[in-house]
């Protein structure tokens, strides 16, 4: 019985949608290929997943063979932390966002909120194909800078890249945070629903 | 050379609380692949994983050596090698010779007994091509006695002076102590003792201070079921039904599945209806039952569908005109019923031809045995067993306590390594134990997966 040489080990949150890509229905090529290859290099490289409730209700409305041995594998290593910290400044930001954003768009990134919450909680790492929330987050960075600490990797788009990455211990590197390299667009303000009737108007 | 006990030796490390006289861990250095010292813990359920050839059978080899040297019919000396168990021809096979290492010429081997009762035996080959013992370390309750070959009378009765149990009875005792070579282990021989003659208390057993008899009981009861459990035999032959009694099975265990059954069939014994519950869950066969040829001979037949548990004569086939599953995993079955509680039962590969279903069935048929307080120890390449473990933890049915992992790996030399994993409440067995049963399985989805969208790709574009 000896001991063992620990390696790098990051607290990272995967979205649903790299477990979806993964499987054959539906996947394309090679986002699917690349995001199977996240999920056994995390599985690999000794990376834990942060998993909340909703975010695990997401992975099983989601899951795919890939996914599912996934799991299994990181669930035996102990390597699913199914419970993370409440973070204290997550109402503040919530509100934050259904102000400044308009309605569709809050709904939009307060859908995959407990992603962030997670993220927040942990190392704040998020693996995601959703470039959509990506682009609806980053012009908030400026208003909510715990947004732009946070590490934003898209394995479709990286492809390679992301592996080589996770493989390295998931550094943190200024070139990941949430925002950068993406053409930024100011949020389109929220109006109240008394100034959107006589506003809108007004401003025509 | 280095010793294969722990060098502070280990009490248990769990919360499992083994019997007095159950094997709890083992221990061996100088042996085959381990030239360092390793050892592991034996709990209710053990599983062993690894490679191919990464010193999984290896490492209890030297048990089995123990039980065939000590079930011998007649003295084979320290080591019995041409055994049922283990087979060597000459001394030197089981040597451990890694790369860039310096020779050795011994090899230990340990065994502990309940919470802290350790024995480790080193043995050699003499010049003149004898195997001998070198020594015998016993430590308990945090006491050691070594004990060697030619040690004089004077030190041996400091030995006895300074046990519990013999010190006053070596202090009245006025005749000659000598060293007792029996089989693999030693003991103190009382020559010429008060109201006896030398011979007498040379033949008298309970005159052999320090010999580990307990022990030598334990590693007697060993069931061990082999990789190999050999072709089904449309007979059997009719075996004392005493083994079962003693709980004691000399050579394979598997000459002694008929007449098992056949003792079960009739004293009416539950465990011939909890055997037929077993096969009938993993989904083999209805029912199995002995049939006596003669006096000296069995026939052991099954259901030839997984229909009723009873009905006519006629629906039952003979072993060997059934699939091949049935008769590999029947000797794993009627151990698991038959082994009471502290006993050992060793097999290997118990998921050979079995179908996955029967894999999931099985591991809960030795999770029930090892709830009864039998020691189940499982060689296994499977994922579906180790899962099945894990699911049984996790679902609260067996305590995580009673569960332990080794994984044997070898290093670029050759030598063993066994890296040990307890399980958690939620079935887990952290992120150190380096299995990679459920890695290989995740490659060879991918695998398939990047094929199948590939050739999915080539075929629209045609």
């Amino acid at each position: 019985m000896t001991a063992r040489r620990k390696r790098t080990s990051r607290d990272v949150v995967v979205d649903a949608s790299v477990a979806r890509a993964a499987g054959s229905k539906g996947a394309e090529f090679p986002t699917s290929k690349y995001c199977r290859e996240v999920l056994e290099t995390i599985l690999h490289v000794c990376h834990h997943v942060v998993m909340g409730e909703a975010l695990r209700e997401e992975w099983k409305r989601n899951e795919s063979q890939s996914s599912r041995v996934f799991l299994r594998e990181m669930y035996g290593r102990g390597k699913v932390i199914q419970e993370h910290e409440a973070v204290p400044e997550a109402p503040r930001i919530r509100r934050t966002i259904e102000r400044l954003c308009e309605e569709d768009e809050a709904e939009a990134i307060l859908k995959d909120f407990h992603l962030l919450e997670a993220a927040w909680a942990s190392d704040e790492l998020i693996l995601s194909l959703d470039e959509k929330a990506r682009r609806l987050l980053v012009p908030l960075v400026e208003r909510l800078p715990r947004l732009g600490r946070l590490t934003w990797v898209n394995p479709a788009q990286e492809g390679a890249g992301t592996i080589d990455w996770l493989i390295q211990g998931a550094p943190e590197e200024a070139g990941r945070y949430l925002g950068v390299g993406l053409d930024v667009r100011r949020p389109r303000r929220r109006r109240s629903r008394r100034r959107r009737g006589r506003g809108a108007r007004r401003r025509s | 050379m280095m010793s294969a006990m722990p060098k502070r030796p280990s009490p248990v490390q769990s919360g499992e609380q083994p019997a007095a006289d159950a094997i709890s861990a083992v221990s061996v250095a100088g042996y085959k692949s381990f030239y360092r010292e390793q050892w592991a813990e034996m709990r209710p359920l053990t599983v062993l994983a690894g490679d191919n050839s990464a010193g999984k059978t290896s490492f209890l080899q030297p048990l089995l050596l123990w039980k065939q040297t000590l079930e011998a019919s007649f003295d084979p000396g320290p080591l019995y090698l041409g055994g049922p168990h283990v087979q060597f021809s000459a001394f030197e096979q089981m040597i451990s010779q890694p790369e860039r290492r310096p020779a050795i010429h011994e090899i230990e081997m340990g065994a502990r007994l309940g919470t802290d009762d350790w024995v480790a035996v080193r043995y050699a080959k003499e010049e003149d091509g004898e195997i001998v013992i070198r020594e015998m370390r016993r430590t308990r309750h945090g006491r050691r006695q070594v004990l060697r070959p030619g040690m004089s009378p004077a030190k041996l009765r400091a030995l006895l002076k300074a046990d519990a149990t013999f010190g006053e009875f070596a202090r009245a005792f006025r005749g000659r102590l000598a060293v007792a070579e029996d089989r693999c282990f030693l003991g103190v021989d009382l020559l010429g003792g008060p109201g006896s003659t030398p011979a007498e208390a040379e033949q008298n057993p309970f005159f052999h201070p320090l010999y580990p008899g307990r022990h030598a009981r334990a590693l007697q009861q060993i069931i061990h079921l082999s990789g190999h459990r050999g072709h089904p035999a449309r007979s059997y032959p009719v075996l004392a039904a005493t083994a079962a009694a003693k709980g004691v099975y000399p050579g394979a265990f598997e000459l002694y599945l008929a007449s098992v059954v056949l003792h079960w069939q009739r004293q009416r014994d539950e465990r011939l209806e909890q055997l037929g519950a077993a096969v009938r869950r993993l989904g083999l066969t209805s029912r199995v039952a002995a049939l006596p040829i003669d006096d000296h001979q069995v026939e052991l037949r099954v259901g030839r569908t997984l229909g009723a548990a009873k009905g006519p004569a006629r629906d039952l086939v003979s072993l060997a005109d059934v699939g091949y599953g049935v008769s590999q995993v029947l000797p794993v079955l009627v151990a698991l019923l038959v082994a009471r509680p502290g006993q050992l039962v060793y097999v290997e590969q118990p998921e050979l031809h079995l179908h996955p279903r029967a894999r999931l069935a099985l591991a809960e048929v030795m999770a029930e045995a090892a709830l009864r307080g039998v020691r189940v120890v499982a060689e296994t390449h499977s994922l579906l067993v180790l899962l099945a473990v894990q699911t049984l933890v996790a679902e609260g049915r067996v305590p995580p306590e009673l569960v332990q992992l080794h994984w044997f790996e070898r290093d670029a030399r050759g030598e063993t390594s066994i890296r040990s994993a307890d399980l958690d409440r939620t079935g887990a067995f952290g992120p150190d134990w380096p299995t990679d049963l459920g890695l290989v399985a995740m490659r060879a989805d991918h695998r398939f997966l990047d094929a199948a969208e590939a050739a999915s790709r080539d075929w629209r574009t045609k």
